[in-house]
């Protein structure tokens, strides 16, 4: 329904604004209290982008005889967005329990900073995972392709999902780098820099997608 | 039943028929799970060669660490010569007898007592009273606007008010470090310090030089002290009274001052006064800067506390004490200490007594005095006299004004120069004659400067390298003596005037002054042109271990040792032209440099040796590189191998990383663990796919878990919390982690017997060792640590049980019987192979085609893993005598990270195994490959074939085959070298001298023992490298089959291997070196890079041994497994 590159921009222009613009403290000053505001805007703007179908299958690249069996097999929904947002709304709560679990493995205190924790995997998840959960719903080829980044991707969609969602986890993995320094600055402070690694990470995704798009077709 | 056990076991069908001299002739080599098991030759040369490459490079590498190190770390040599009563005299006095209490010594004293308050982190502003400041706020009646430190010690300034005769008021500069255990060091010796002092006990804080401590027990004074424990270490049962308390413990800033306030009081009012000399410590400043920093609430209350104390202590003294307070260092704008910023050197002293100090009426003069010291040129910038229109002097000043002022001897070391205000009073000399203030001041610094010309001339006889430009001080001294002699001979009192006397004055302080500043230079120095040196030698040294294990390891080139030999001969040419030595002088000024001979000689050697190589490399590569063409790819293994060690060897160029590495090691080994998890979705086959998962996520749980034990550093408060021992400061286990202790040995006795048993090696050696030595000794090692933790806590304290004695004859008896019993056992039968007769007809119902049905079938178990499973017990032995001689938390996470090698062998198997698969579908007739647990049936749908010969075209994916298994060990070597740094924080660790375990010195030993102890530390220290790093061959052979067709290989894996984990050590070894000396003015050098480069050579030494017993240890199974193979070929079971 959308070109690639108008859902890559409107993204992140939304995940810009959600981040800097929209709360009322800013993000250094007191992430406590930035990011819940952050996260719920950009969770209602992934809605929003969901139901007016920016990660529509519709836009897949399908060869002709598996469309052919879909249409055979599946009906076609009345509402085809509500279950592209039920199937986010649930890959994004499991995301948000599987970042807390990564970022307790590499090394985040289980028993400090709780809230923040949960605030970064929260941002993390609704940021990157929504997305792929509203793209793949429940294809598991699909999320198996993607997660274990060996298999070729194979629709637009895939690719329109897949480098920002590689790319935040990166860019919240490097943004780890920054915490130990004794700069002592306030965006070395929990969670800001994950947050901020994300950030960035999923706008290099967006243009990487872009480009890779452009390169695919 | 049948098919279980068959799927579980990889037996190996000997009737499979072979004949002796060709053994895969004409059979139809369709067998299940069939290996060659033809006797092959096993070549020790293979090992040998491996041997000598490991021993030269580390020379090498030692020669340039030797180089750097003698450049970097400058020692100083501690003398322990003492000064006494008659070591000097004035003229005209007779010799005193020693010991006789309260008489003068070599000057008269002005005060019978002293009190030495010592407040620490003590900065001078603290001190200072500011008066525009308090005017401000006086009349704006808003106190905020003074900083929280500011005029807190309005005491101070009230006596320098009230009564100026009574108080003095100095800044006083510290040396760098400004470490609170250097400083007093300092204050009680009055010498400088360096990183090492070279004395008689290198680690120990006991204090090994003449100090005043010594000095004041000597003389038959009485000594009393409270507060930090540190004095209680530093000179152990030298106070006559001691009242120490914990100093480590930053957060708490009560416990200390409360406690010396407890004692203080009746201590000062006690009569008769018992003491001579009365030690204070306050911790409470320093703790408030730590925690808090300066400008905080808090910092406040602590000083108005201490002005408090000090009014109370100003009251209670008598007319015939005076009082030092004194800071041992200031503190930076974040209250911490230790480095050489202005604001950690310049710390507060202020004198006090109820007797006038100074003489008002000689004010004047004094004046011109310290005018005409301003005005001489002492060669240095530094201030010595004012700075900001504050009196100003070095910090050991005081040890000589105490000295004189109390009338005991300088200690033999002191380098300051006594304190001109305290001197510049009329008084009696030893023989009862009368002195005005000039002459008594002058008589005062002669001893002072005698003193310090006798220490400087013994030191450079006893150390012949040290510049300390003797000639030049001697010349100081003696144009000073000369003078000090006319003034004698025309002893006419009219005749001297005070222009003379200051004349002289001046020129014993121009001395003393001058041996500082020179002093200052050798030991505070670094020499570049060593380091320099250094730094070239082992970048060599690494770059030819990388370049020797990839170019000319096991491969057709041989090194050009014709132009090496050349460039060794080449290299000391130069040196004998002298070529180097005009390089490096013109380098930067080298005047101090203490390059000798020896330097030179070994960095030609190395140099001329590891360049001619590495360029005649390049060159022989470059050639090769014309003739074939380039065909380098490199893998993503080999690229995230490389990325993840790039970072970890980067850890060195920063401070913070340093200081925080034990969180850098888990999040690197994180980034392993998570991409292989994410990698192993994207496995086609489940039963791969699923326990790669598994181990993935064991993995990275395990790794979770080891970060849970950790002994912070200094500079990681307050963001950690050290959960090594019982509390945080203790050295003592929990109850709860000795406990855990037991757990542990079960999941590790099993999760080895579960190993041993997939690959059907729980056989003969393979059974009795893991099945009962090894967990035997495992218990036997948690009882001793058991042991330890019970006596720790003194919970059988009243019972009868010696429970010293207990634990040394557990520790002698257990830890010896069982650790020789496992070795015996292991070398005299490394083979952990067993041997099965199944009915011929469930090998047929396998599939197997087999002609003789109706017969038995003879299976020999454990082959294809016949080394690595060997090996493994070995390791496992290693293992557990490790964990006797690591605290009960060190054992439980060497125990997890011994899982976590399990975890690392199993996941590199499966993606070998995975990568070998891909391959053989492309070649129809591939060699022998391993044979997996987990795809066994996939085994049976496509049995293998026997090693033909190679078609020709296919030779190039048989190479491919090898380097794709290659990248995945290079990836796992990688993985493995990263959980030996997290393991060596795991265990109890940090690198930092103060974390190493030297208790553990005195396990099985009654005292220290010279030749088990330092063993035991070091086995202590370096568990982690060790184990790791012995893991690393085990990674080349496990599960590789070992027959005449791939011993070659496994022999080129097993090098490769092993010389790239020493390449890896050796690059984060060199990182260490090159950052150390690049930062070698940085705040931190002496607190973060220098210990950093310490241990990462001592780890680069324990490392290289430590493989070369490994490659021992591989060699000890292939020449046992070539033995069994040989026998059952003469039993004939083989045809």
């Amino acid at each position: 329904m959308f070109h690639p590159l108008a859902t890559a921009l409107v993204s992140a222009l939304i995940s810009y604004l959600c981040l800097w613009r929209f709360p009322s403290t800013a993000l250094l000053d007191n992430p406590a209290n930035a990011l819940p505001t952050a996260i719920t805007s950009l969770f209602l703007c992934q809605i929003v982008l969901a139901i007016v179908g920016a990660w529509d299958s519709a836009t897949d690249l399908k060869p002709e005889g598996k469309q052919k069996n879909r249409k055979q097999q599946v009906i076609e929904p009345r509402w085809p967005w509500i279950s592209s947002v039920m199937y986010g709304i649930w890959w994004t709560v499991f995301g948000t329990i599987t970042f807390w679990l990564i970022a307790v493995l590499f090394g985040a205190p289980v028993f400090e900073l709780v809230e923040k924790t949960w605030l970064a995997a929260a941002y993390l998840s609704v940021l990157a995972v929504f997305p792929t959960g509203a793209a793949l719903k429940s294809n598991t080829s699909a999320w198996i392709r993607l997660i274990s980044s060996t298999g070729r991707l194979e629709t637009a969609v895939e690719r329109m999902v897949y480098y920002p969602l590689v790319m935040s986890v990166v860019g919240a993995w490097f943004g780890g780098f920054v915490i130990p320094l004794d700069w002592q600055r306030d965006w070395q402070k929990w969670p800001v820099p994950i947050v901020c690694g994300a950030f960035f990470g999923s706008f290099a995704g967006h243009s990487l997608s872009v480009i890779f798009n452009q390169l695919a077709s | 039943m049948l098919k279980r056990r068959s799927g579980a076991r990889q037996t190996q069908v000997a009737r499979a028929t072979k004949t002796s001299g060709q053994p895969k002739k004409e059979q139809s080599s369709r067998a299940f799970g069939t290996v060659d098991l033809s006797p092959f030759p096993a070549k020790w040369s293979a090992f040998g060669k491996l041997l000598l490459v490991l021993l030269v490079t580390t020379l090498f590498h030692l020669a340039g660490i030797y180089l750097f190190g003698s450049g970097f770390l400058l020692t100083r040599l501690e003398l322990d010569t003492r000064n006494n009563c008659s070591t000097w005299r004035p003229e005209g006095v007779p010799p005193i007898e020693a010991n006789i209490t309260g008489q003068g010594c070599w000057h008269a004293p002005r005060y019978n007592r002293a009190v030495l308050i010592i407040l620490d982190a003590l900065r001078f502003d603290f001190t200072v009273y500011n008066e525009t400041l308090a005017h401000q706020a006086s009349k704006s009646g808003d106190n905020s606007s003074i900083p929280y430190y500011i005029n807190k010690l309005p005491i101070l300034h009230r006596i320098l008010e009230t009564e100026p005769e009574h108080g003095l008021l100095f800044r006083v500069r510290a040396d760098p470090p400004t470490t609170t255990l250097q400083r007093l060091k300092a204050l009680t010796t009055g010498t400088l310090p360096t990183f090492v002092d070279a004395g008689s006990n290198f680690f120990g804080q006991v204090i090994g030089e003449d100090n005043i401590i010594e000095q004041f027990t000597r003389t038959g004074r009485r000594v009393v002290f409270m507060g930090d424990d540190t004095w209680d270490n530093m000179y152990p049962n030298a106070m006559n009274e001691s009242y120490p308390y914990p100093s480590l413990e930053v957060w708490d800033l009560h416990t200390v001052d409360n406690g010396i306030l407890q004692h203080l009081q009746p201590t000062l009012q006690r009569e008769p006064k018992d003491w001579d000399l009365l030690i204070a410590h306050f911790l409470g400043v320093d703790h408030a800067g730590h925690r808090y920093g300066p400008a905080h609430p808090a910092m406040a209350e602590k000083l108005t506390q201490m002005n408090a104390v000090l009014t109370n202590i100003f009251q209670e003294v008598d007319d015939e004490t005076v009082v030092f307070v004194i800071g041992d260092h200031g503190m930076d704008a974040k209250g911490d200490h230790g480095g050489d910023s202005e604001n950690e050197i310049n710390a507060g002293l202020f004198m006090y007594s109820k007797r006038p100090l100074t003489d008002a009426s000689a004010a004047v003069e004094l004046n011109s005095y310290l005018r005409d010291l301003n005005a001489t040129d002492f060669g240095s910038d530094d201030p010595f006299v004012f700075l900001q229109g504050h009196r100003t002097m070095p910090q050991i000043d005081f040890v000589p004004t105490i000295s004189m002022l109390l009338g005991i001897p300088i200690p033999f070391g002191n380098l300051g120069t006594l304190i001109p205000e305290c001197f510049f009073v009329p008084t009696l000399d030893l023989s009862g004659k009368s002195m005005d203030y000039g002459r008594n001041l002058l008589e005062a610094m002669r001893i002072n400067a005698q003193q310090v010309h006798h220490y400087i001339t013994e030191y450079s006889q006893q150390r012949l390298a040290a510049k300390l430009a003797i000639r030049d001080l001697k010349e100081l001294f003696d144009s000073a003596e000369m003078a000090y002699a006319r003034l004698s001979t025309n002893n006419n009192d009219a005749a001297v005037t005070s222009a003379d006397l200051k004349d002289v004055y001046r020129r014993y302080v121009t001395f003393t002054r001058r041996t500082l500043v020179a002093a200052r230079k050798i030991w505070a120095r670094f020499d570049v042109p060593l380091i320099v040196l250094g730094s070239v030698a082992v970048t060599l040294a690494f770059a030819s271990v990388v370049v020797y294990a990839k170019v000319h390891w096991a491969s057709d080139v041989s090194p050009m040792y014709s132009v090496i030999g050349l460039g060794a001969i080449s290299g000391i040419l130069l040196v004998a032209t002298g070529g180097v030595r005009k390089w490096l002088v013109s380098l930067e000024d080298t005047g101090d440099s203490a390059l000798n001979p020896y330097h030179e000689t070994a960095f030609a050697i190395s140099a001329g040796v590891l360049g001619t190589y590495l360029l005649s490399t390049l060159v022989q590569c470059c050639y090769r590189m014309t003739k074939r063409g380039v065909s380098a790819i490199i893998s993503t293994n080999t690229l995230l191998g490389l990325f993840l060690l790039a970072l970890h060897t980067l850890v060195a160029a920063s401070d913070s990383f340093t200081i925080h590495e034990d969180a850098v090691t888990v999040y690197l080994l994180q980034a392993f663990g998570f991409i292989n998890l994410l990698w192993s979705f994207g496995l086609d086959s489940d039963t791969a796919r699923d326990s790669l998962v598994k181990y993935s996520l064991i993995f990275m749980i395990l790794t979770r878990i080891s970060q849970f034990s950790t002994i912070c550093r200094e500079e990681q408060h307050p963001y950690c919390i050290p959960t090594f021992n019982a509390t945080p400061h203790t050295s003592v286990a929990s109850p709860s982690a000795a406990v855990l202790l037991f757990l542990m040995v079960p999941i590790v006795a099993l999760a080895i017997r579960k190993v041993m048993k997939a690959s059907d090696n729980a056989e003969s050696t393979g059974k009795i060792l893991p099945g009962i030595f090894i967990p035997i000794g495992m218990i036997v090692s948690a009882v001793y640590w058991a042991f330890d933790t019970i006596d720790n806590h003194h919970i059988l304290s009243g019972s009868k049980w010696d429970m010293a004695a207990v634990k040394f004859w557990w520790a002698r008896v257990g830890f010896l019987a069982i650790s020789t019993t496992c070795l015996f056992v292991w070398t005299s039968d490394p083979n952990c192979l067993g041997v099965d007769v199944i009915p011929s007809a469930a090998v047929n119902a396998l599939g197997v085609t087999n002609n003789a049905s109706g017969g038995k079938t003879v299976c020999f178990l454990g082959i294809p893993n016949a080394v690595g499973a060997s090996y493994f017990v070995f390791l496992s032995v290693v293992y557990m005598i490790l964990t006797m001689f690591q605290k009960p938390m060190g054992g439980i996470m060497l125990g997890v990270g011994f899982l976590q090698i399990i975890c690392l062998l199993e996941m590199l198997h499966i993606w070998r195994d995975k990568s070998s698969k891909k391959r053989n579908a492309d070649i129809a007739h591939g060699p022998e490959v391993p044979v997996s647990v987990s795809t066994s049936t996939s085994l049976l749908s496509s049995p293998q074939s026997m090693p033909a010969p190679i078609p020709a075209p296919l030779q190039g994916s048989v190479v491919q085959k090898e380097q794709e298994n290659a990248d995945w060990t290079f990836l796992y070597l990688v993985a493995l070298y990263l959980l030996s740094s997290r393991f060596y924080f795991a265990t109890g660790h940090q690198t930092t001298l103060s974390t190493i375990q030297w208790d553990i010195g005195y396990v099985g030993v009654k005292q220290l023992n010279w030749t088990i102890s330092p063993l035991l530390v070091l086995l202590n220290t370096f568990a982690g490298n060790v184990l790791f790093a012995l893991a690393a061959p085990l990674l080349a052979v496990w599960k590789r089959p070992l027959t005449r067709s791939t011993q070659d290989q496994v022999n080129r894996e097993l090098g490769r291997a092993v010389l790239t984990y020493f390449g890896m050590v050796s690059a984060t070894t060199v990182t260490a070196t090159l950052f150390a000396g690049h930062f070698r003015r940085h705040l931190m050098v002496w607190r973060v890079f220098a210990p950093k480069f310490f241990f990462e050579a001592l780890v680069l030494v324990v490392v290289d041994v430590i493989l070369m017993i490994g490659v021992v240890g591989v060699w000890l199974p292939v020449n046992a497994y070539r033995d069994f193979l040989v026998k059952i070929k003469q039993l004939g079971i083989v045809r």
